[in-house]
C-alpha cells in the first residue's frame, strides 16, 4: 500500500508507525504555509497512491479564511483525477471562530466552513478527518507545543502525535479495507449488568439508572448501527428461552428480533460464530465480536483471527472510545444500507421456503423474480460505486470505482447497467452493475458484479441475456468479457466457464 | 554515589536516544550533536519531543536549540529536579 502525505507542518514525527509496517510505502512532503500549489501538483504524481493525506493545521498557522478556502478548493479539484482516496486531516476551525467576542462570521456555526466542507464531500473519494476529535478528548493544552511549532512546524505534544498516529492507521485500514458487516455482542455484562443464569430476571439491570445506564446506552449504539445496515447477532452462553424472556419483559432499547442471528446456547462461541457466518453467507472477516470477558475474546482472537474483537469494560470512557471506532463506520450510507435486516429477514424466509418446497427450478420460479434493468443512470451511481468495492465472490474484474470514475467512464459513450431485483418476499435493492467499453461496433464486458444475495436462482443468466441482447439491438457485437481472477471471485470463474461451453455461447 | 547516579541517567538517557533515533545510536557523556549522524533535525525534533514527555520537561526555544550535546540535555534535567 502506497501512503503519500502533503503537510504544512513537519510531519515526521506522526508517520514513525506507518514507517514500520512492511506493507505500507509512505512518501511526504512539507510545505509550511505553502499547501495550495502543492496540492495542485500533487495531483500529477499520485500514480500508484491509495491514500494521500493532506494535513493541514489551520489554528497553528493562523490562516486567514480566504486561504483555508483555497485550500479546500484544490483538494476538490484533484479528487476528480485520483483513483486513491483523499483523506483530509485537519484541524481548520482557526481559533479567531471559537472567540465568543467576536461576531461570528459563521452563521452561528462555530465551523464557518461547513459548506465548503460540504461541497468537497461530494467527491466520493474524499473523506475529511477534523482533529478537534482528539483535542476535545485531550484537551487544547495537552495538544499544543509552540515552542517546537515556531522552531520546527511541529507544534505538537507526544500525546497528541500518538493519538493522532493511531486515529491516522485507523483512518487508513478504514479506507482500504472492506466495510465490517455484521455486529455478533455477548449477553451477560454486556447488554446489561449481571448474569442471567445466576442472578435472574430481576437481578439484571439495563435501564436510565446509575448501574445500568452503561448497557443501555450501549444497546442504544447497536440499535443505531442496524439501522445504518448492519447486521446484529447474539453470541451468548445461556439458556435461549431465559433471553428471550428477558428481552420481553424488560423495556430495553433492543428487542429480540433485532438480533437477526441468535446463538444462545452452550457451545464454543468459534462454532458459533462460524455457523452464523454460513447462514449469512457472508466472510468471517467482515464480523466485530464484543465481549466483557477476556477469556472469549482470545480464544476468538486465536481460533478465528480474521474477526475483529472489542473488549467492551464498563468505563463510560474507555465506552466512547469504543463506539467512535473506525470499525462501526460506513464510507456512505445508501437506501440499501437503510433497509439490510429486512433483506437478509426476506432471504431467512426464501430458504424457508426453499425447504418445503419440490425442486430447486420449482423453487426459483414460486419466488416470482422480477428484474428492473438501467443504462447510465446516474441517480443508481453511490451504490453502484459501492458495489464496486463491497462485492468480492461474483466478480469479474474486482476494482473499486469512485462515483466521479463511474461518471467519467459513462461520459466516455460507454455503458453503466444497472440491475434492480426483487420477489414475492421482498426487495433486494440495486444487486448488479455491468460495465460495457464501446470501442466503434466492439463492446467488451470491462466489469460484470452481482451482489450475493443475488446469486443461485437464474439471474446471472438472465441479466447477462439481457444485456447481450441489449447490446444487439443498439447494433454492438460483444467481443469479450475481462475476467481477472482473485482470492475470492471463484463463483464468477464457474459461471464464466459456464457460459463459454453453453451451446449458444454469449461470446462469439 | 554521584557517578552511579549518572551511569542511570546515561542508561535512561540511552533509551531515549534509541526511541527517537534508531536502535543502532550509540552514546556517553562526550557526545556531541555533530559526532552523531543519526542527530540531524528531525530527530533533534523526536529527541525534544521524548525528553519533554518522560522528564516532564517545559523547555524554551533557546533551551531547545541550547541541548546539542548529552552533558547539556544532563544538566537540564539536573536542573528541573532542583
Amino acid at each position: 500500500m502506497k501512503i503519500s502525505v502533503i503537510s504544512d507542518i513537519t510531519f515526521e514525527p506522526v508517520l514513525q508507525q506507518l514507517r514500520q509496517q512492511n506493507d505500507i510505502v509512505v512518501e511526504s512532503y512539507q510545505y509550511a504555509e505553502l499547501i495550495v500549489p502543492e496540492i495542485m501538483q500533487a495531483g500529477s504524481r499520485l500514480e500508484g497512491v491509495d491514500v494521500l493525506i493532506i494535513h493541514v493545521d489551520a489554528w497553528f498557522f493562523r490562516y486567514e479564511d480566504e486561504y483555508i478556502r483555497s485550500i479546500l478548493e484544490s483538494v476538490a479539484a484533484i479528487a476528480g483525477n485520483f483513483r486513491g482516496n483523499i483523506l483530509l486531516s485537519n484541524n481548520l476551525s482557526n481559533g479567531r471562530h471559537l472567540s465568543m467576542l467576536k461576531n461570528n462570521p459563521g452563521n452561528g456555526s462555530l465551523f464557518p466552513f461547513e459548506s465548503d466542507v460540504k461541497k468537497i464531500l461530494a467527491a466520493s473519494n474524499v473523506y475529511f478527518y477534523d482533529v478537534n476529535r482528539i483535542i476535545s478528548r485531550m484537551g487544547f493544552q495537552n495538544v499544543y507545543n509552540f515552542n517546537l511549532g515556531f522552531l520546527y512546524q511541529m507544534p505538537y505534544t507526544k500525546g497528541f502525535i500518538s493519538a493522532l498516529e493511531t486515529e491516522l492507521t485507523g483512518m487508513i485500514r478504514f479506507l482500504t479495507h472492506p466495510e465490517k458487516k455484521a455486529i455478533f455482542v455477548d449477553c451477560d455484562n454486556t447488554l446489561w449488568k449481571g448474569i442471567l443464569g445466576e442472578d435472574g430476571l430481576s437481578g439484571i439491570q439495563c435501564d436510565k439508572n446509575a448501574a445500568g445506564i452503561f448497557f443501555y446506552r450501549f444497546q442504544e449504539f447497536l440499535r443505531d448501527k442496524k439501522n445504518e445496515g448492519f447486521i446484529l447477532g447474539l453470541c451468548s452462553k445461556n439458556n435461549e428461552e431465559d433471553v428471550k424472556e428477558a428481552f420481553a419483559k424488560l423495556n430495553m432499547p433492543l428487542r429480540w428480533d433485532d438480533f437477526l442471528v441468535r446463538k444462545v446456547n452452550w457451545l464454543n462461541k468459534n462454532d458459533n460464530l462460524r455457523e452464523a457466518a454460513e447462514t449469512l453467507n457472508i466472510g468471517l472477516d467482515s464480523f466485530i465480536f464484543i465481549d466483557d470477558s477476556d477469556f472469549e475474546i482470545a480464544s476468538i482472537q486465536s481460533l478465528l483471527p480474521e474477526i475483529s474483537c472489542l473488549k467492551l469494560s464498563p468505563v463510560y470512557a474507555e465506552f466512547l472510545l469504543l463506539t467512535d471506532n473506525f470499525l462501526f463506520k460506513r464510507k456512505r450510507l445508501t437506501a440499501e444500507d437503510l433497509g439490510k435486516t429486512e433483506q437478509y429477514r426476506a432471504e431467512q424466509q426464501r430458504s424457508e421456503a426453499k425447504n418445503v418446497s419440490g425442486s430447486f427450478e420449482d423453487y426459483v420460479k414460486s419466488l416470482d423474480i422480477r428484474m428492473d434493468v438501467t443504462v447510465n443512470h446516474a441517480q443508481d451511481l453511490p451504490r453502484l460505486a459501492q458495489l464496486t468495492e463491497k462485492t468480492n465472490q461474483f466478480n469479474f474484474n474486482k476494482e473499486p470505482l469512485s462515483i466521479a470514475a463511474l461518471e467519467q467512464f459513462m461520459s466516455d459513450q460507454n455503458l453503466v447497467y444497472g440491475l434492480r431485483v426483487n420477489d414475492k418476499f421482498g426487495d433486494y435493492g440495486l444487486v448488479g452493475l455491468m460495465l460495457i467499453e464501446v470501442d466503434k461496433q466492439d463492446a467488451t464486458i470491462r466489469n460484470y458484479l452481482l451482489s450475493c444475495r443475488a446469486l443461485g436462482r437464474g439471474i446471472e443468466d438472465d441479466f447477462l441475456n439481457f444485456v447481450t441482447s441489449d447490446l444487439r439491438d443498439k447494433g454492438l457485437r460483444l467481443k469479450d468479457i475481462i475476467f481477472r481472477e482473485t482470492a475470492k471471485n471463484a463463483p464468477a470463474r464457474i459461471f464464466l466457464e459456464k457460459i463459454k461451453t453453453q451451446e449458444k455461447p454469449a461470446l462469439t | 554515589m554521584d557517578v552511579q547516579h549518572n551511569d542511570q541517567q546515561l542508561d535512561k538517557l540511552q533509551d531515549i536516544f534509541r526511541q527517537a533515533m534508531g536502535d543502532s545510536v550509540r552514546i556517553n557523556l562526550d557526545t556531541r550533536k555533530n559526532m552523531v549522524p543519526e542527530w540531524d533535525s528531525i530527530n533533534h525534533l523526536n529527541l525534544i519531543v521524548e525528553l519533554e514527555s518522560t522528564y516532564q520537561l517545559g523547555l524554551s526555544m533557546e533551551e531547545i536549540e541550547k541541548m546539542d550535546s548529552v552533558k547539556s540535555i544532563l544538566e537540564r534535567i539536573r536542573d528541573s529536579r532542583n
